[in-house]
């Protein structure tokens, strides 16, 4: 392997790996919010409480667990 | 003070004209009537224009307290998400044969593309959801006692705001455009006493119908306080 080669190559991996540190950074805020979400629904169903509100809390619950998934996939697979 | 109570409601679903009974309780006079008019526009628990709802609690209610009208926003207001929406859902369709034939595609990680889509996907389900939930939760309520208006304008910021029914002075109702006139929906704005904070109920359905509503309940109020000061 030449020298430049040696620096393609590292400057690809240094390439992926930001890729991969914006991937996770990005994903880890939107766990966040999906967090902010769930919390802000809970609030909302003690001022507003129907039938579907048991409903609607399980779906953001699901929601901030697949994005929960989705941050360990970015983090096994990018 | 005399009280009503809810005896009866009937909402078979096959049912055109669903059938509402108010009943006094010991004998009293009927504190509020229902217009037939807001009878006949009976909705089901997800609609925007929900009459006498049974399931619906609020914060602040009180036990005797008898919610009469759940209104949220017409929801022809909806359609500019939810073709937003379609949009979102359907743009990696056409995005990712461009990138192939760019030769994009092939050159990305296979994991970043998938892990990338998957994303995609995924804010676009955030976004429909946090549109459904302004939208549900954006909430107008009248009751036998008082106007409720709960605004939840983003994530970290919401108002709820109240007036009591004698405390309104004046309600008033604009309906204008196009698309407002042809499906009904509007503006509600009720005046308030003194120094306290004016409601609106905006973009709601029918009203008119709910201003003379809620002229009723102003009416029945100075009535009860007429015979029981």
């Amino acid at each position: 392997m030449s020298l430049d080669q040696l620096i393609g190559f590292t400057n690809l991996f240094t390439f992926w790996a930001f890729v991969k540190l914006f991937f996770l950074v990005l994903l880890f805020f939107y766990f966040v919010l999906s967090l902010v979400i769930a919390r802000q629904v809970d609030l909302m169903n003690q001022v507003l409480g129907t039938n579907i509100s048991p409903f609607i809390r399980l779906v953001v619950i699901v929601h901030s667990v697949a994005v929960a998934i989705l941050f360990l996939l970015a983090f096994a697979l990018v | 003070m005399p009280r009503i109570k809810v005896e009866e409601i009937n909402r078979p679903p096959s049912s055109p004209a669903p059938e509402v009974k108010v009943a006094n309780v010991a004998g009293s006079k009927l504190k509020f009537s229902l217009k037939p008019e807001i009878l006949k526009k009976i909705g089901d628990r997800l609609s925007s224009f929900v009459v006498m709802p049974q399931e619906v609690k609020f914060q602040g209610e009180d036990e005797d307290e008898t919610v009469i009208l759940l209104l949220r926003r017409h929801v022809v207001t909806n359609i500019p998400w939810i073709i937003a929406a379609v949009l979102l859902f359907l743009a990696p369709s056409v995005v990712f044969p461009l990138l192939f034939a760019a030769n994009v595609l092939p050159a990305l990680p296979l994991g970043l593309s998938f892990v990338g889509a998957l994303f995609w996907y995924m804010a676009s389900t955030t976004y429909v959801l946090l549109n459904f939930l302004y939208w549900y939760f954006n909430v107008y309520i009248v009751t036998d006692e008082r106007v409720v208006d709960v605004d939840w304008y983003s994530l970290l910021f919401r108002r709820v705001a109240t007036a009591q029914i004698s405390k309104i002075q004046d309600v008033s109702n604009t309906i204008g455009g196009v698309i407002r006139s042809v499906f009904d929906f509007g503006n509600v704005h009720i005046e308030t006493a003194g120094e306290l904070e004016n409601i609106e109920f905006e973009d709601i359905p029918h009203p008119a119908l709910v201003a003379e509503q809620i002229q009723d309940l102003m009416q029945a109020e100075e009535k009860e306080w007429e015979v029981n000061p």
